[in-house]
Order: structure tokens, then sequence, then C-alpha cells
């Protein structure tokens, strides 16, 4: 579980790296920036799970 | 009629004073037999008795610091940063200093109520018992003896009440603000106090030691070792009236060697009995400090540490403020036995 | 073992981070959070049971100020972790105002604290 989810966000990274520079080279800058903000919002839903998770923990432990 | 006269000293001479037989009566002990009666075996079982009762409340503090000064620790090593450590430093100095403040206001308000009875029983006790005697016509000398005596216990025991206590209040009050703001200025400003509190508990004693020593009556060398023993551990305990404390001792041996009856032994041990849980409970709060302030300084809380020694000698000095007053009662009582038996 | 597990993990983030920083940085940046998110559960996981156990004995009395303390660490931890995680994406002023911010709170948790102690102070002054 946690090597996976870093493995998954570095693929989607260079996935959206690499189309990125596929567009751009074709000129299509704009779908380009379409294709890394859509790639960041995938990235941040996987991540925000995480973090909720920690802080809830961090919150039942220490009695936040 | 002379020989009535001259019969009526004599038989007030042989009664003890009401509120001494009272006291006496209250605590079951009867003067004809104590000496006697009392095995070793129970005289270990009630100490084991009175450790328990008293060793309660220390016990429980003792664990409650250690277990605070241990996570205090911890927290201060897990969460790294020189400003983080310090924001750390000052909560726990603070939860530290809460910890041990309501400690130390109890056994201020026990030493206040011991300090509030006994000073009950000299101001009552006393005076009736000197008016009494003089009346009788008891040698003048010994009644103008006793009159200044008790003047004297009484004005030190107000001294302690109205002074002591309150300097005692305002020292640990002053100990924890030192360590909490770390300032070398509030550090010198609790020493000042303890000082303060030093020189006043030791004008009391030099006063208490002067009286005694006019006292003619009661001045006897006696050589045995276990009164040097004695003497030189009370030097050493106590801080302050460790040597004033110490003469105390050795008059009360000569006055008991005097009175030759377990009527004086009874006496020591009914006003040993009011005062030793109290000292009991200072010695134990006084050791739980001193093993807290090991383990603090050993883990790196400099305040904490600081703090745990301020308190420890707050309590050595409540301690050396009860056996003043203990000697003090003390003395009085077996000088008026011994007046009253015709000393 | 647990410290092979994450040493292991704190590297592949590193490498993975350091692939993603050129092209992308935003997503080399969400990557080593992950990383560093994921280090930190695993650590929360295992401490579980001692912070429990001081929990019932702060039910117990024997501990009621170290419960005050504990929350400190909290704040101090997350705090840390966030002013971190600012300042690795090189928004410096971000990490400070975080640092601030955990501080006043850690000492506001300090509070009843402060309230206690000078209510002993004025017990014994009066």
């Amino acid at each position: 579980m946690d090597i996976d989810l870093v493995f998954k966000i570095a693929a989607t990274g260079i996935i959206v790296a690499v189309l990125n520079q596929l567009l751009i080279r074709s000129g299509r800058e704009d779908q380009a920036m379409m294709t890394t903000l859509a790639g960041l919002i995938v990235v941040l839903t996987m991540l925000v799970g995480q973090i909720s998770d920690l802080f809830v923990l961090i919150k039942a432990l220490f009695d936040l | 009629m002379t020989a009535l006269v001259l019969l009526a000293p004599t038989a007030h001479a042989a009664e003890i004073p009401d509120t001494a037989q009272d006291i006496l009566e209250e605590s079951g002990l009867d003067g004809s037999e104590t000496g006697q009666d009392w095995e070793f075996g129970d005289i270990l079982d009630s100490a084991a008795g009175l450790f328990r009762n008293e060793s309660g409340k220390p016990l429980r503090f003792a664990a409650q610091a250690l277990f605070y000064l241990s996570i205090a620790c911890g927290v201060g090593l897990v969460a790294q940063g020189g400003a983080w450590k310090k924001c750390i430093d000052a909560v726990s100095v603070l939860g530290f200093g809460a910890l041990g403040l309501s400690a130390m206001m109890d056994l201020i308000g026990r030493v206040g109520n011991t300090a509030a009875e006994s000073q009950t029983y000299l101001v009552g006790f006393i005076p009736v018992y000197s008016a009494v005697l003089s009346l009788c016509g008891q040698t003048t000398g010994a009644a103008v003896y006793s009159g200044m005596f008790f003047s004297m216990s009484t004005f030190l025991s107000m001294a302690i009440e109205k002074f002591l206590l309150p300097v005692m209040q305002i020292y640990f009050c002053f100990s924890v603000s030192a360590a909490l703001w770390g300032n070398p200025g509030i550090e010198d400003a609790a020493k000042l106090f303890s000082r303060c509190m030093s020189w006043l508990l030791k004008g009391c004693g030099t006063l208490f030691s002067f009286v005694l020593g006019l006292q003619g009556i009661l001045a006897g060398n006696s050589d045995s070792a276990a009164l040097r023993i004695g003497k030189s551990v009370l030097s050493g305990a106590l801080p302050v009236v460790g040597d004033a404390a110490a003469a105390a001792l050795e008059s009360t041996v000569a006055t008991v060697r005097l009175l030759k009856g377990s009527l004086a032994l009874a006496a020591v041990i009914v006003l040993a009995a009011s005062f030793l849980p109290v000292l009991l409970h200072c010695t134990l709060y006084f050791l739980a400090f001193s093993v807290s302030g090991i383990l603090a300084s050993a883990s790196g809380q400099r305040q904490c540490g600081q703090l745990c020694r301020l308190f420890a000698d707050g309590t050595r000095l409540c301690g050396s403020l009860l056996t003043l007053y203990f000697f003090m009662v003390l003395l009085s009582t077996l000088l008026l036995l011994l007046l009253g038996n015709g000393g | 073992m647990l410290i092979i597990k994450v040493a292991s993990l704190a590297l592949v983030t590193c490498s993975i981070t350091l692939v993603l920083k050129k092209e992308q940085p935003a997503y080399a940046f969400l990557a080593s959070t992950c990383g560093a998110v994921c280090l930190m559960l695993l650590a929360a996981e295992h401490i579980t049971p001692l912070l429990d156990w001081i929990h019932t004995l702060s039910d117990y009395g024997i501990a009621e100020n170290a419960s005050y303390l504990l929350q400190v660490l909290g704040i101090a931890l997350v705090a840390q972790f966030a002013a971190d995680l600012c300042r690795e994406a090189g928004l410096s002023a971000a990490a400070s105002a975080v640092d601030l911010c955990g501080r006043l709170l850690a000492l506001m948790q300090a509070v009843p604290m402060l309230q206690s102690l000078l209510s002993s102070f004025s017990g014994f002054l009066q």
C-alpha cells in the first residue's frame, strides 16, 4: 500500500510529462496545460485520502 | 492553719494540669503503665502503620512526577528543532510547576494546621498553669523563669505563624516563577527568599537556645554516646535549626531523667504522635523531589531539575520549622511537669 | 524489519522525485509529500500502543498533566511536518507562518495548566 501509491504517482507524473512534451511539440500547448492539470487533480485525489488518514490517526493518538 | 497553707502547694504540685491529663486520656495511654507494656513488636507495628498511612500521598506524587518527567523527556527528544524545544520546555515546566505547587499547598496546609494546634496548646495551657503555680506560692524564682520561658515560646510560635509560613508560601510561588521564566533575576529572588527564611528560622532557633540557656534547671552535661549521635544527626540533617534542636534534645533528655517516670515518657510519646506524621510527610516529599530532580537533570531538562531542587529545599525548611515547634512544645510541657512535680 | 522498509521507501521516493523534478516539479513535490505521509503513517501506527497505555494511565489519574504535554507534541509534529513540506516546495514564508501558528497553538494548549497554577498562587497568597 505504501510504496504502491508512490509508484502510482510516479507513473502518473511520467505519463503526464511524456504527454506534455508530445503535445507541446505538436503545437497544442493549451491541451498540454489541461493534461497537466488533469493529472494533478488525479494525483491530488489519491493523495488527499492518505493525508486525511494520517491526520485522523494523529488526532486520535494525541487527543487533539 | 499554716499546715493547711503549706499542704496546698504540695497538693497542687502533685496533680498534672487538667489539659495535659485530658490529652493523655484521649490518647489512651495510662500514665502509670506506659513504659513497661510496650514491646518492640508493638512499636514496629505502629511505626509500619504510621508509615503506610503517611506514605500514600507522597508516593503517589512521586509516581506522577517521575512519569511526567519521563514523558517530557520523550517529547523533548521527539520534537527536534531549537525553537520547538524551548516551547516544549516551557510547557513541561508549567505542568510540573502546577503539579508540585498543589502538592506543596497540601503540605504547607498540614504544617500550618499542626502549628496552629500546638499554638492553641501553648497559648491555652501554659499561662493558666503558670498562674496556678504562682498562686500556690511555688518557688518564685521558678515562676519568674517559667513566665519568661513561656512568654518567649508564645512569641516564637506567633512569629512562626505570622511570618515564617507566609514566607514559605511566597518562596514556593517564587521558585515556580523562577523556573518558568528562566530569568536569572527571578532565580536570585527565590534564593533571597530562601535565605530570608533561613535567617528567620535561625533567629527563632537562636532565641530559643538563648532562653534555654537561661534555664539553670535544665542544664545538664550528659555524655552518653546516644545523645551525642542524636545531636550530630540533628545538626547535620536539619539545615538551619540543627544546632538549636540539638541543644533542645540535650535538655529534653536531662528533663526526662529528672522526671524519672513513665509520665514524662507518656508526654513525649503523645506529643511525638502528633508531630511525627507530618514530619514523615515532609521527609517523604523531600525524597520524592530529590529523585525527580535527579531524573530531570539526567534527562536534560534543566528548568524542571532546578524546580525540583528548590522544592526539595522548601520541604527541608518545612521540616526544620516543624522540628522547632515540636521541641518548643515538648520542652514547655516537660518543664511544666517538672515544676508541677516539685522540681 | 521495519527500519529497512522505511529506508527503502525513502530511497524510492527520493529517486522518483528527482526523476520528476525537471519535467514536472509539481508532481515531484506531490510524490515526495506522498512518501513523507506514508512514512509518518508507519511511525504513527507503531507508536499507537504506547500512547494508548499512557492514556489509560492518565485515566487512572496518575498523569493528567502528561496528556497536555502529549497534545503539545502532536501539534509540534504536525506543524513541523507542514512547515518542512512548504520549505521543500520553496515557500519559506508559508513555512514560517505555519511554524508560528503551531507554536501559538501549542502555547495555548498550556493555558489550562497556567490557570491551575494561577489559582494555586492565589490560594496560597490570600
